[in-house]
């Protein structure tokens, strides 16, 4: 007991250790916040791109240029992807690593966020563009009143584990030296070479997180229900 | 919709502009210059340690000693403190590089084993002065170091019985104690541990991963010892334990050309 | 009020409409009856464009809707009102907010002129209590009066109707094809595909039928029901009566 008691000190407390942890928590949730951000914003263009072809055939050069960056982006590991971003897209340029990681996050979840907007909005009745069309909307009116808040609603669950996924796999930020949650972990147990409580830490850490995150995605969910009871 | 199109177009033109851009100039000449510089090291060596005390220096632990070369060579960061003979390694594999004369630290290399488990320690510990008594260890060394290495210092012996198996976990990214070469891991380390494991009558079995995953191999026993060029400080061996030293080495600055 | 004239639709090889000519007057009750697959539906659909039509005119008060620009195409279809088959109410709305969207988003109308124009049609439609109801929450009776009011609430010059009683349980035919015939009675130029026969005789101005994809033969509903000339209007009628 007195054994684990003094690792506990050593691991965290000894030279303000837990503030490794505190701080690459910090850095992992302004990455994941930001990525998320966006992920978001791009991916549904993308997807009003995609969606709008396959609806109405039109598009054909954004829309090829959107299923060349989905399918570099899905075929290829979200950490090749941020080496790439940093030692070859910005290289020799010393620029800011969160912004990388970023970018890095925000590109690769665009592309999954994209997929689900686009399901979303397929699987909308075609019924409801007609009735859209039939009352005199044009095609961004009706995707934008009928269509979108009803994908919206149905991707949501999708979204919010989009969201969650993210946050874990910013945890290969270390790659490039960025000091997030799990580097804070490793720069512990390269120090002390201890390697349970650190990672056990950093991984109680994440779940917290995780566990907060699906509860406000559910809430948010049980909210949007509420216009759609029957 | 085009608008959009011409942002990212616009977007991956300045991105290529940023790749033909220009390396910034070498600023560090003595370890004194360090002060409030971007220093690169590998994450779990000294030199990040040695690198945190520096005044006002940004420190940033790589996982891999290549990568911390790889973004001081992009001007990413001033310098790179590492061990002396990776960095010797580094500097005659990538033009452009230069080793600054200043020693930052001087260290020793030991085995890692698995703290309790002082019998395995003993007997290799045994072993190692055996090997530095009978100048193997030394003729190992210095067929690594140098400029035209053979590779091949040590054979292990054919006709031998084997009681058992020793794991060593490493990590094959740093050379010259241990890396790839034609699939096979080679260096210092992996001679040494033949040695020894002739010695005690094992046979070797190397275990490749990340740096910082040696110590919970060992320390969760999927390894017996950790050999990958580490150093003993006294927040280390309180986890884990120590052989005696088998080789020194100094922690050194790498910069830019001038 | 609408002309149609050589309309032609194919989708691929399949040629739905082969040809079809025909005048709607302002005021009539035209009832578009046929077997399926016949192409009636396509027919109507086409009236508002929502089939692009292969070759052919559609001429809606003085202008040719399949040379239309985009842009003109939906301020067309503002005076065009349109019941479907599955009523396709926006399920995301409130019952007032499915009848105001699109006056509201078009410009036409503020708030609270379309919800004063709403509320009339609601009570209109017979379903005032059920303003802040969702869609899900109605029968699909209620569905489709919903769906003939918010149609309504945009003025229509002419409504179209795509089988409006098809999905219904058959108790609640009767409300729905009530006000329709109170739509017919105050005036509305209606054109109807439709089933049902009671409502064809009794509410329409002229009966089409098509058969084929051709008109195959039109006439007052005394006329077409007790002396039609087409076979195969005789048999599909033997079929059905």
């Amino acid at each position: 007991m007195s054994d684990l008691m003094y690792k506990i000190h050593s691991t965290f407390i000894e030279g303000d250790r837990w503030k490794y942890l505190t701080n690459g928590l910090k850095t992992t949730l302004i990455i994941t916040f930001f990525a998320v951000l966006l992920g978001m914003v791009l991916g549904f263009l993308i997807a009003i791109v995609r969606a709008t072809h396959d609806k109405t055939g039109k598009m054909k050069i954004a829309n090829f240029f959107a299923k060349i960056y989905l399918t570099v982006i899905r075929g290829t590991p979200v950490m090749v992807q941020l080496l790439i971003i940093y030692y070859v897209i910005f290289a020799s340029v010393r620029i800011d690593k969160t912004f990388v990681g970023i970018l890095a996050f925000g590109l690769n979840s665009a592309a999954y966020v994209a997929e689900i907007f686009r399901s979303g909005i397929m699987s909308i009745d075609n019924g409801q563009f007609e009735a859209g069309a039939s009352l005199g909307l044009n095609y961004r009116k009706t995707m934008m009143y009928i269509i979108m808040p009803q994908a919206f609603k149905n991707v949501l669950p999708a979204l919010g584990n989009e969201c969650i996924v993210l946050l874990k796999e910013t945890s290969v930020a270390g790659y490039i030296a960025l000091e997030d949650l799990t580097k804070g972990g490793d720069i512990i147990r390269s120090v002390t070479y201890e390697a349970f409580l650190p990672l056990i830490a950093v991984a109680l850490i994440y779940l917290i997180i995780v566990m907060f995150l699906t509860m406000l995605v559910s809430r948010l969910e049980r909210r949007l229900a509420k216009s759609d009871r029957g | 919709m085009k608008k959009l199109l011409n942002v990212l177009t616009a977007g991956m033109l300045i991105t290529v502009c940023f790749t033909g851009c220009g390396v910034p100039k070498n600023t560090v000449h003595s370890s004194d210059d360090l002060k409030g510089k971007v220093i690169g090291t590998q994450l779990g060596t000294t030199g990040y340690i040695f690198a945190g005390d520096i005044e006002n220096a940004k420190v940033e632990g790589y996982n891999k000693g290549a990568d911390a070369i790889q973004a001081l060579k992009q001007g990413k960061i001033d310098a790179v403190i590492i061990d002396s003979e990776p960095a010797q390694e580094f500097v005659n594999k990538n033009k452009g590089l230069q080793i600054l004369p200043d020693v930052f630290a001087e260290e020793e290399y030991s085995i890692a084993y698995k703290k309790g488990n002082d019998e395995l320690g003993k007997k290799i510990d045994d072993a190692l002065t055996k090997l530095k008594e009978n100048g193997k260890l030394d003729e190992i060394t210095s067929h690594w170091v140098g400029n035209d290495p053979d590779r091949v210092s040590y054979v292990p012996e054919k006709d031998m019985e084997r009681t058992g198996v020793l794991v060593m976990a490493t990590n094959a990214e740093f050379p010259p104690y241990e890396s790839m070469e034609n699939g096979e891991i080679v260096g210092i380390d992996v001679d040494m541990m033949n040695a020894v494991c002739d010695e005690l009558g094992l046979k070797l079995k190397i275990d490749n991963m990340e740096f910082d995953s040696i110590i919970a191999a060992v320390n969760s026993g999927k390894a017996d010892v950790g050999v990958a060029g580490m150093s003993v400080t006294p927040e280390r061996e309180k986890n884990v334990s120590f052989t005696q030293g088998y080789a020194s080495t100094k922690q050194v600055i790498v910069v830019r050309e001038d | 009020m609408i002309e149609v004239n050589d309309l032609k639709k194919s989708f691929g090889d399949l040629h739905i409409l082969k040809g079809i000519t025909t005048k709607i007057e302002k005021g009539e009750k035209v009832v578009v009856i046929g077997p399926s697959g016949s192409g009636k539906s396509t027919f109507l659909r086409c009236l508002n464009r929502l089939e692009q039509p292969t070759s052919g005119s559609i001429i809606f008060e003085g202008e040719d809707l399949t040379k239309a620009s985009e842009k003109r195409l939906y301020e067309i279809r503002e005076k065009m009102g349109m019941v479907f088959q599955h009523f396709h109410l926006f399920p995301h709305l409130s019952i007032i907010r499915n009848l105001t969207l699109a006056p509201v988003k078009l410009g036409l109308m503020s708030q609270a002129e379309a919800e004063k124009s709403a509320r009339a049609m609601l009570k209109k439609v017979g379903l005032a209590d059920k303003e802040n109801a969702f869609p899900n929450q109605l029968s699909g009776g209620q569905k489709q009066r919903i769906a003939i009011a918010r149609a309504l609430v945009m003025n229509p010059d002419v409504m179209l109707f795509d089988e409006p009683t098809s999905a219904l349980d058959p108790e609640m035919v009767g409300e729905v094809l009530n006000l329709m015939k109170q739509l017919a009675d105050e005036g509305m130029t209606m054109v109807v595909v439709t089933h049902e026969m009671g409502f064809a005789r009794e509410v329409a101005s002229r009966v089409v039928f098509i058969d084929q994809g051709v008109i195959a033969e039109e006439n007052t509903p005394e006329e077409f029901f007790t002396n039609p000339q087409n076979p195969r209007l005789q048999q599909f009628l033997s079929k059905v009566l």
